[in-house]
């Protein structure tokens, strides 16, 4: 099959244009005064990186770790029951059910967002329909269980394809040689779905950090995320420069945190 | 023998509907204009494709700030962009702008701009750049049901009810702290570090619970909001919206006494391929026949003499309080274009803002 | 005593583990369709005011072919999806098999850069694209919108197409080659059937990606070509943001519901 392996070379000139070079521009913009409208000469400077100390950079940054982990422990909480559930349920609509939790995400996210929206604010719909009038916008609260409400499916569909193959009769055997419940799970089933929380995991804390919609809306357009500050630099307050800095400090701590995955998971087919 | 059909199918299919477009364009000369959203009747810009042979391709922004982007970037080129009065200060400082030669507008010998309006940027740089298009103030919409009419005083309203009102401010930086420095009394284009940071701790104090741009005023009239900083445009919208479902009005529209007026405005960025025709339009919107029907269709204030004088006086006159940009003894602020410097400064001051 | 309270407590546990999943489960489902529902009830409102319900009526259901603006998005919005799964779905799969078979290195390699539109976040790559498509003297359109939805595709594909070219055995390639079948050949009548679900899942994912994409969208499309997300979010809150969005949603779903109900019905009969 050695000589199919030229199928390949398209694909590889494909994204070395739109991965390495835009890598490329998006790092000289970083660390440089180029201007993107004005291509011309230009001078390398860290200027950019002493400008992250800015005081909404350092507020961004704290709102998004502290607003994505609470998300995630908390459709990590919600999710992993669920999965465990579905993967162990004897009935024939197993698949069907674990469908329908997906499905909503084929609808349009924006919109899923604004109907949280509406439905935060005192005067809502609620008012008429439910007698029920809930003042949660704006508090991070709502910030939370939208993102809940939005990624709580990509939690748990790893989850439950891990434990859906899971080798029932490795359960058995911890049975058999005495274990109880707690122990069994604790020490058979938790760590054999790790690869699917892990998953999960990222599914769900690297869109929480960089949501940018969804912050804006739900907080009244006060609580800013990273994914906020990096539009607002690149749409409207033009530094480009900074924003493209931010944006590769991102990719950094995600692709440290993807290393650190694959060491983890030694045998990790998960990505590669 | 099949995949090779196949594969030309696709393609084929590929390049018919990429090319769809392509059809209306074979003969007709191209006009690209960049403008607000729901900002001209489409109507009229129809009749000039019709009139002079051209098709008009319509882009629209939703603020001054991605009309600069879009122009520099030299994507599209933009014959005729519709920035509001800093935009055009800080483009032509930039020189992405033609200098327009008013002798090629005929309609200006049969119609006038309003003296009010170029009294505002006379005697500044832009002054020669641009053809006013519609203008209007900025001030607080407010429901009507909550807010007591005696507070109604100044920018007080705004910024000293915390505890009594729930009120919206506008996510754009320059309004925000235009805003508060034109209630602590300070020239609105002020790059004063004093009286910025006085602006800052304004701001603050008044509390503000929301942050939004078109969303505000729906928000008033949910009751979501008692109040917000709003475009009399934004206010005008609701009203006439409100008034053609003949609906009760639950909400107003109180302009201070001294306030920033914004004036919108033709211009013709340094892009433009097809710039005959792009003085076309702006002489076609100039003419009084054009320039009603629109100023009827977009409801703010028109700039035109004319225009203004017909729409404000007989029968179906449009008789509200605040059409009238600049009524007789106020005070009437336009912004400038300072710097960049100044304008990162607004914006980290409005992120400290947001951040409390 | 300690044994009764140990029994005690054993039976708590017990009742817990029967009755806590299947209400998480419910209490997931409910926070991840209440958007939805919320919306459903919209799209029957009988006003334009999203915070008073006036009661029923069906006009935004006429109203979405009536409205240009809205048809017009949800066309471009299928336009895109079914243009950039097909483009992406028969370049990924035969990427894939070039990737299969590649020395382990420089599948490793391949595969880094595969990765990148996949972990990314999507604000990144949205303007990572838009930055270097701005850097050609193109307009941005359609056709950049189209070019980006498959740039982030495609990653997917192969995602999903290359672990069953794992599974396949590689003699068979060889063998067709033998018995005198080109190359196209049996890639043809070999792999493709065996990969098939492989290449249908990838299908399916790089549709639902592009159907419901915003931020990349939003940074790589041009004068007056916007796809539904774009539309909702820029036309919220002005006069022309049509409740017909809501009833659109609302049929995205139940059609997609109604078919996953009648898929899982027929699979059942099948069985039988």
């Amino acid at each position: 099959m050695h000589r199919l392996k030229k199928l390949s070379l398209p694909y590889l000139i494909w994204m070395i244009v739109l991965v390495v070079a835009p890598s490329i521009l998006i790092l000289i913009l970083s660390f440089s005064d180029l201007d993107i409208y004005n291509l011309g000469s230009f001078k390398f400077s860290l200027e950019h990186v002493r400008e992250l100390n800015r005081p909404e950079i350092i507020v961004a940054v704290k709102n998004s770790i502290r607003l994505s982990f609470y998300a995630t422990l908390a459709c990590f909480v919600i999710g992993y029951p669920v999965a465990y559930y579905l993967a162990n349920m004897k009935s024939k609509n197993k698949t069907l059910l674990v469908t329908l939790l997906i499905v909503p995400v084929w609808s349009n996210m924006i919109l899923r967002i604004i109907a949280w929206e509406k439905l935060f604010y005192p005067k809502s719909i609620l008012n008429d329909v439910f007698n029920l009038s809930l003042d949660l916008i704006g508090k991070d609260i709502a910030i939370i269980i939208g993102m809940v409400s939005l990624y709580l499916p990509f939690m748990v569909l790893p989850i439950y394809s891990v434990l859906e193959k899971m080798d029932k009769s490795l359960i058995e055997a911890s049975k058999d040689l005495g274990a109880n419940g707690f122990v069994t799970f604790k020490r058979v089933i938790l760590p054999l779905s790790m690869s699917g929380v892990v998953s999960g995991t990222i599914m769900t804390l690297l869109p929480a950090m960089t949501a940018f919609a969804l912050p804006e809306r739900l907080s009244r357009g006060k609580t800013l995320l990273l994914g906020n500050i990096i539009e607002e630099y690149f749409v409207s307050s033009n530094k480009m420069n900074l924003g493209s800095l931010i944006s590769i400090m991102l990719m950094g701590v995600i692709v440290i945190m993807f290393v650190a995955i694959l060491k983890f998971d030694k045998e990790g087919e998960t990505l590669i | 023998m099949k995949k090779i059909v196949l594969f030309i199918a696709l393609l084929t299919v590929t390049f018919v509907i990429t090319g769809c477009g392509r059809i209306s364009d074979l003969n007709r000369e191209k006009l690209y204009v960049l403008n607000w959203g729901e900002y001209m009747d489409e109507d009229l810009v129809a009749d000039f494709e019709d009139e002079f042979k051209v098709d008009v391709i319509y882009d629209e922004a939703p603020s001054n700030e991605e009309m600069e982007i879009r122009i520099k970037s030299g994507r599209t080129p933009y014959d005729i962009a519709i920035p509001s009065d800093y935009m055009i200060d800080k483009l032509r400082q930039q020189n992405l702008l033609k200098e327009i030669d008013y002798t090629k507008l005929s309609s200006l010998d049969d119609v006038s701009i309003k003296a009010e309006v170029s009294a505002l940027y006379e005697n500044k740089g832009y002054a020669n750049y641009l053809v006013p298009y519609f203008w209007g103030t900025i001030g607080i919409m407010y429901n009507l049901d909550t807010v007591d009419e005696a507070d109604l005083t100044g920018w007080d309203l705004l910024f000293e009810n915390s505890d009594k009102y729930d009120a919206g401010m506008y996510n754009s930086s320059r309004d925000a702290v235009g805003s508060a420095l034109l209630y602590l009394g300070y020239n609105v284009n002020s790059n004063d570090a004093d009286e910025l940071a006085e602006a800052e701790q304004a701001l603050k104090d008044g509390n503000f619970v929301e942050f939004g741009e078109d969303g505000l005023k729906g928000r008033v009239i949910e009751g979501n909001l008692d109040m917000a900083l709003v475009y009399s445009g934004d206010y005008f919208d609701e009203l006439y919206a409100f008034e053609e479902e003949e609906e009760t009005i639950t909400f107003g529209y109180f302009v201070p006494e001294t306030t920033n007026v914004w004036v919108d405005a033709f211009v013709i960025p340094t892009t433009s391929e097809n710039t005959d025709m792009a003085y076309e339009f702006i002489n076609y919107f100039l003419r009084e026949d054009i320039a009603e029907a629109n100023a009827d269709w977009v409801g703010y204030a028109p700039v035109i003499d004319e225009v203004y004088t017909t729409l404000t006086t007989g029968e179906d006159a449009y008789d509200y309080d605040n059409y009238d940009p600049y009524p007789v003894g106020s005070t009437r602020v336009i912004y400038e274009f300072i710097s960049d410097e100044r304008f990162d400064k607004l914006n980290q001051i409005l992120n400290a803002v947001k951040a409390e | 005593m300690i044994n009764n309270k140990k029994a005690y407590f054993n039976k708590v546990i017990m009742v817990l583990k029967k009755v806590l999943p299947p209400f998480i489960t419910i209490f997931a489902f409910l926070l991840i369709y209440f958007p939805i529902m919320v919306i459903t009830l919209l799209s029957f409102n009988d006003s334009k005011k999203d915070y008073t319900f006036r009661g029923f009526s069906l006009r935004w259901y006429r109203e979405i072919l009536l409205d240009d603006d809205l048809f017009l998005a949800i066309f471009n919005t299928l336009t895109i999806a079914i243009l950039s799964t097909i483009i992406a779905t028969i370049v990924g799969t035969i990427t894939a098999i070039g990737i299969n078979s590649l020395t382990k290195n420089n599948r490793i390699k391949m595969m880094i850069l595969n990765n990148v539109p996949v972990i990314n976040p999507d604000i990144v790559t949205g303007i990572s694209i838009m930055l270097v498509l701005g850097l050609f003297p193109i307009s941005f359109g359609m056709k950049t919108m189209l070019l980006a939805h498959v740039f982030f595709s495609i990653p997917f594909v192969v995602l999903t197409v290359l672990p069953k070219l794992k599974e396949l055995d590689p003699n068979l390639f060889d063998a067709a080659l033998d018995l005198g079948c080109t190359r196209f050949k049996a890639i043809r009548k070999v792999i493709i059937p065996s990969i098939k679900t492989g290449i249908i899942g990838g299908a399916l994912i790089a549709f639902t990606m592009s159907i419901d994409d915003f931020v990349i969208s939003y940074f790589t499309t041009g004068p007056a070509f916007q796809n539904v997300s774009i539309y909702i979010y820029t036309s919220l809150g002005r006069k022309s943001f049509s409740p017909a969005v809501y009833s659109y949603n609302t049929l995205v779903v139940f059609v997609t519901i109604f078919t996953l109900l009648i898929i899982n019905k027929f699979n059942k009969k099948q069985k039988v």
